[in-house]
Formats: structure tokens, sequence, C-alpha cells
């Protein structure tokens, strides 16, 4: 284990290690992490260049060592308040690209998908907003004024999301988890994007950019596979 | 993301730049009633702009619904790259005049 920008206490180093020991356990190559502070990082991208597996926000407090799923080879959990402050899926997206230059071709697929998803597992999810208010202009007051008010609440604010991204030869996998709700999907088809304000866009356009989509844990978890 | 406005007459430009994604949600309400006062022309410069996803672009729709309220014209300059091809696949383009 390495500590990266951050004063970790050993509570929180000792709950770590445990965990990475379990989830290497079950891995087939184990994985180098690092325990950072999302608060004092500005490029995330610049952050995950280093090679190291997993990638722990301690500002996600008592759920950073919460099941850290083996078998990937690209592993960042952030807060909340992270994920709103970084640009977290263009650091993942380009992480992954510099490790595995040949899924290059799928960059700005990727991209815009995870984005999706991360902005879902955000706004859907952790803190728990409902789309459908943005239809009016008045309920898209009411949801702004609410998001700002969730993602200023600590105990909502550090609650993780989780990305994992597994690469073959022929394509990548990338999972987005949170701690919300959850959901159930709505049936998407290929039909073309709506220019539409109240919500659903989001898991359109993901549809439109991975070959494969499926969701687990009752909505929150997302998975998604891109083919060369 | 960041945007400026700039009043002159009954026409207003606007430009907006960096990336336009869910995390700006909370200043979606305040430029849309800064950005649609007046019922002249509303040009909207996207040349600064990197990225945008399915939130970024569901401001624009209420650029538009409060347009056709005002009865303001809007027009959209500039988009180039990802942010063009994001916002014509999503038929942006059917809602405003793109130059």
């Amino acid at each position: 284990m390495s500590m990266t920008n951050a004063e970790v206490d050993a509570v929180v180093a000792a709950r770590l290690d445990d965990a990475m020991r379990d989830a290497n356990g079950g891995a087939a190559r184990p994985l180098a992490f690092s325990a950072f502070d999302s608060g004092k990082v500005e490029d995330l991208a610049q952050f995950l260049e280093a090679a190291v597996g997993v990638w722990i926000d301690v500002a996600c407090k008592g759920h950073a060592a919460f099941q850290i799923p083996p078998d990937a080879d690209l592993v960042l959990r952030v807060s909340t308040a992270a994920a709103i402050r970084l640009d977290v899926a263009d650091a993942v997206a380009r992480a992954m690209m510099k490790r595995f230059q040949h899924l290059q071709p799928l960059e700005s697929d990727i991209r815009c998908a995870l984005q999706e998803a991360i902005g879902n597992a955000v706004i859907h999810g952790n803190l728990g907003l409902d789309g459908s208010l943005r239809a009016t202009m008045e309920g898209l007051r009411i949801f702004s004024a609410t998001m700002e008010q969730r993602q200023s609440d600590p105990a909502l604010a550090c609650l993780p999301i989780t990305i994992r991204a597994k690469a073959h030869h022929d394509g990548v996998t990338f999972v987005v988890e949170d701690m919300g709700a959850g959901f159930t999907p709505p049936t998407i088809g290929p039909e073309p994007i709506p220019a539409v304000a109240a919500g659903g866009l989001g898991l359109a356009i993901i549809h439109r950019c991975c070959a494969q989509l499926r969701f687990d844990s009752g909505g929150r978890c997302i998975d998604m596979a891109f083919r060369l | 993301m960041q945007f400026t406005t700039k009043r002159d007459g009954n026409r207003i430009d606007v430009s907006v730049s960096g990336k336009l994604t869910f995390a700006d949600s909370a200043t979606f309400p305040q430029f849309v009633e800064q950005v649609t006062k007046g019922s002249g022309i509303c040009d909207i410069d996207l040349g600064g702009l990197s990225f945008i996803d399915s939130t970024g672009m569901s401001l624009f729709v209420h650029v538009y619904d409060a347009a056709q309220v005002s009865g303001l014209k809007v027009v959209i300059r500039n988009a180039t790259g990802a942010v063009s091809e994001t916002l014509r696949r999503a038929s942006f383009d059917t809602l405003f005049e793109f130059r």
C-alpha cells in the first residue's frame, strides 16, 4: 500500500490494508493501491498516471474500504463531492487509454458514457435527486437548490462512487456503482436521442456509446461493455 | 463552466467556456434568467466550450422554452468538435439556428 497526498490515520490505513488483502485474495494478480485525499487534488488525470491499480479517496470516510472489487485493472473510489468537483470521467478514460493503448479508438465513446454514468450516480444515486423536476423552470430552481443543499451535507458528500475498469483484447468494461436507493432501469431502444430536460437523455447516450449495457444491485450499478 | 453576458439594447451576447456538465446544475436557473431576459436576439457563443453532457444539454432546453415564451430569437454560434456533434445528435439544431 502507498499513501498519496494525504495524511491517512492509522485506523483507516489498517482497514484499507485488510480490505485490499481480501480483494487481492480473489484476484488473478495483486493490485497496488493508493489512498489519496481528493480535497487536495486539482488534476485527477495527472494523478491517475501513476501505475496503481486501486485509488481510494479517504474523503469517503467510513465507506472507503467497503467491498473493494477484485479482478480489475483500475479501480477508483471517490467521494460524491470529488465526483462533482473533479473531471473523473476524463481522468479514468485517459488513464485506461494510457495503460491499454489498443483501446484508444474507443476513447470518445468511453468518455461520454462514463460522464453520463457518473452524473447519474451523483445526482440520482448518492444525492437522491428527482430528475423529472427539471421538466419546468420552477422545477429546475427546486432541483438546483436541493442539489446545492445536498452536496453540502457531509453525510451525502462523503458517499462513494466506485468506478472499475477491466481491459480485454477486443474491448473494455467499465462499472460505475453508487450507494443510492437504486432504480428500475427503463427499457431503452436504439431510438434517436431526444432533446428533453427532464432526464433519461443520459441513459440514451450511454446506450448509444456502448456495445452492451447491464444494471445490477437494484440499479445502483451500471456495467458498460465497449467493443473495438 | 464559465459564462459571460453582454447586453446592448435588445441584443444579448453570451460566451460559454469550459465543460458544461451535471456539476454545473446549481448555476442553471441563474444562466436561464440572465440569458433569456428581453425579446430581441440572444447570441450564444460556444467556441470556448470543450465538452457537454446530457445535463448540460438540458440547460439549452430551458433556454429554448424561455425564449419561446418571451419571443427571443436564440442563435448558437461556434459549436465545434464533440460539442457540435453531441448537440446535433440530440437534434438541438432543430430548436436553434446554428452558425
